[in-house]
């Protein structure tokens, strides 16, 4: 090495204290073999899409404006005028959708193999913050589009925040900035998109890292990681496992880029608050509250789906009372399998219904 | 060379190499940090009503308004026609006879604007399928349900002309 380069080293370590060996123990911890296989590596893609996201999402809002009379607009000249605006909304709207995807079934691959059971009751926790937060990006970013669907989802959402009981009517008109969908409701929904989201995302993404990292990767054993020697059940996080997410990176950024091209994201009539379309659905991440809604009715449904959200926030500390009484049962496996049949019928079911 | 930690931890009241505090040492210190939790916590309330009522839109005045609407004759005996009313609200008036019926056409369910539907013979709601009489009565979904007609505009004839009256949010 020459003498320059140890030079510059030594500047920069005496500005950076930084111990670079510390940090290559520190990186190199070794992760179970189990977490080779694709469904594992589901945690780590809606933090893969997140950063598309931040990245599209900062070069949309150079052009985007956030208010009634331009937003439809913005998003027109965006998607038609703007040399690969289209594209960029493409990729934006194809890794949202992607992004909810890949949290659920990580979801349900944390919960059907028990890995939220103690010591990680809290990140199972932070993780449902962050599939909340992960639908309210959903939700908010498709109602800045300020088109006759999206306008007319805000109005109904809204209306429905009226039926928690107490709460509603303040948290109505907390949200909407006013007693109707107004001016001011799309500057809030913008403000929560891209200032108050990604700040509860970026927290709650590190703290939920943080813990995975404290614990470590749940332990798991495949029958044929079992017969391996004992030296042989791990491999190390760096380089290894970093491939494997690499990897997974770059064939879903391929995979986006490919659907963004195929698929552009498409714009519907602007909104009119005079007239509601004729059909009218949200995205179809909400098919199956509003296919519930039309079940059960406004209060009704609101309370359950509070209720349902509710119970799988605490739902490692039940699972750990079920368990508790019914050593060996596998209840908690019924009721998951319940639920995401019950979801996915729903969403189905609207799906294919007119109305 | 590493800090001497001993004044402080004395202070929290917790020194291990000598001898154990006095309670009374202990008490102070107790309350000490107890005060300062206590009003840093009511300094974090404070600031979050602060924000609040800062973010919570502020409660409007509102009126009723009596405004005009149409000439008797622009409306005969059977006749229906919708009006847009200032603030962006739209009434749907209807001659029954004997009298004018002056209908919002919000939907009482979640807000979306309810359209006469001739097939279905009455106004039909595109968000959950609720339908209303021409009267206005809930006959079918969420509305039925939850029994909410759709809301009436007090009418008022005055001479030849026909006027109604409005909230006006101000």
């Amino acid at each position: 090495m020459s003498s320059g380069t140890a030079g510059r080293k030594g500047w920069l370590s005496e500005r950076v204290p930084l111990d670079l060996e510390a940090l290559k123990v520190y990186s190199n911890e070794p992760v179970p073999n189990h977490l080779a296989r694709w469904w594992w590596c589901l945690g780590g893609t809606p933090a893969l899409l997140f950063v598309v996201q931040v990245v599209t999402g900062i070069l949309l809002t150079f052009y985007y404006v956030p208010s009634p009379a331009s937003a439809y607009e913005s998003v027109r000249r965006i998607t038609h005028d703007i040399p690969y605006g289209w594209y960029l909304r493409s990729l934006h709207r194809w890794s949202s959708h992607f992004m909810i995807v890949a949290v659920w079934l990580h979801m349900m691959r944390v919960f059907f193999t028990g890995a939220y059971r103690r010591p990680r009751e809290l990140n199972w926790m932070i993780g449902m913050g962050l599939l909340g937060v992960t639908l309210l990006f959903g939700f908010t970013g498709y109602s800045l589009l300020y088109e006759q669907i999206s306008y007319w989802g805000i109005t109904v959402a809204t209306n429905l925040t009226e039926a928690v009981p107490w709460l509603g009517t303040h948290l109505a008109r907390l949200l909407r900035g006013g007693d109707a969908v107004g001016d001011h409701t799309l500057t809030r929904f913008f403000i929560f998109h891209i200032g108050v989201l990604p700040t509860a995302i970026t927290i709650l993404l590190a703290l939920h890292i943080l813990l995975v990292r404290l614990h470590g990767v749940t332990p798991f054993e495949f029958a044929r990681d079992r017969a391996r020697p004992q030296g042989h059940k791990t491999y190390p996080f760096y380089p290894d496992h970093v491939l494997i997410e690499v990897i997974m990176g770059i064939g879903l950024v391929i995979l986006l880029s490919c659907l963004a091209i195929l698929f552009p994201a498409g714009l519907g009539e602007p909104a009119n608050p005079l007239r509601t379309p004729a059909h009218i659905k949200p995205e179809w991440y909400f098919f199956w509250t509003f296919r519930w809604l039309k079940l059960v009715g406004l209060t009704a449904s609101v309370l359950s789906i509070g209720a349902v959200a509710l119970l799988a926030f605490v739902w490692p500390f039940v699972d750990a009372w079920i368990r508790r009484r019914r050593p060996g049962s596998e209840l908690s496996v019924w009721i998951g399998a319940s639920a995401v049949l019950c979801l996915l019928g729903l969403t189905v079911w609207e799906a294919l219904a007119a109305h | 060379m590493s800090p001497n930690w001993t004044a402080t931890s004395s202070l929290l009241g917790a020194s291990p190499d000598e001898h154990p505090p006095p309670p009374r040492r202990v008490f102070l210190s107790r309350l000490v940090s107890l005060t300062t939790l206590a009003a840093l916590g009511a300094s974090a309330l404070a600031g979050a009503r602060l924000v609040l009522r800062y973010l919570y839109p502020r409660q409007g005045l509102s009126r009723r308004r009596r405004i005009f609407l149409a000439p008797r004759s622009e409306l005969p005996p059977g006749a229906t026609r919708s009006y847009t009313l200032p603030g962006g609200q739209s009434a749907i008036v209807r001659n029954t006879g004997t009298a004018w019926v002056a209908l919002s056409d919000v939907c009482p369910h979640l807000g979306c604007k309810v359209r006469w539907d001739e097939a279905a013979g009455g106004f039909l709601c595109p968000c959950h399928a609720g339908l209303f009489s021409k009267e206005g009565k809930a006959l079918r979904g969420p509305p039925a349900d939850e029994g909410k007609d759709l809301r009436r505009y007090p009418v008022e004839t005055i001479g030849d002309n026909i006027f109604i009256e409005i909230e006006e949010h101000l």
